[in-house]
């Protein structure tokens, strides 16, 4: 049973223009950053890059 | 850091200079101030201070003889000049400027029901969002419709 809904909304965002990642990460008021691939038509969750290190 | 003088201070003013032959020296002028601003910027940190610089300004711009004493007609016209500059800023377009001018994009423009909080740069795209949304809306930089679909953050609920 649903009890209780909240609107989780955008607090800030900002795209790394690197070619290793490309992405759009945005941060939220669910306590989420989320990396988001948006090089197709339909935004989708980024894969997270491979670490160098 | 600026201080407002309205008709109501500007009263104020007037009756003090001509209480003194139309004269007011930087002691008289200062004193003045103070005593009728009581209502700027109530909540200012190092307000009398900050108060002080803004009169103390006020009386050089009027004092260009640098007599240490200003008439009603140089506080005035100072305030008339004043008024007219800020004025014709105001009404300056900024595109007849030479630092500013409008970017030549084939009608760009989007209107939104929120106030827009964040854009940001993508290469050729814009992404954008307004407040208490949890939508980021994409455009092309030309102006021209893209094919990106709105990125729609899912609303989390509280289940039992």
């Amino acid at each position: 049973m649903v009890v209780a809904e909240y609107k989780n909304v955008l607090l800030d965002m900002i795209y790394v223009n690197d070619s290793k990642y490309n992405m759009l990460i945005t941060s939220s008021s669910d306590f989420m950053i989320k990396g988001w691939d948006i090089s197709s038509n339909i935004p989708s969750l980024a894969k997270q890059p491979e670490n160098e290190d | 850091m600026a201080i407002n003088i309205d008709k109501y201070i500007l009263g104020f003013f007037k009756d003090a200079f001509e209480q003194n032959n139309s004269e007011l020296s930087f002691n008289e002028f200062m004193s003045q101030g103070m005593r009728h601003l009581k209502s700027w910027q109530r909540e200012l940190k190092h307000r009398e201070e900050k108060m002080q610089q803004c009169l103390s300004r006020l009386f050089a711009e009027a004092d260009s003889g640098r007599k240490g004493v200003i008439t009603w007609n140089q506080f005035n016209s100072m305030l008339i000049e004043k008024g007219l500059n800020l004025k014709s800023l105001r009404n300056q377009e900024p595109g007849n400027t030479a630092l500013m001018k409008p970017i030549a994009v084939s009608g760009f423009s989007a209107k939104h029901n929120n106030p827009i909080q964040k854009m940001v740069n993508l290469g050729s795209k814009i992404a954008m969002f307004t407040e208490e949304s949890n939508q980021i809306d994409f455009y092309n930089v030309d102006g021209s419709a893209t094919n990106l679909k709105p990125l729609i953050l899912s609303q989390q609920s509280l289940t039992v």
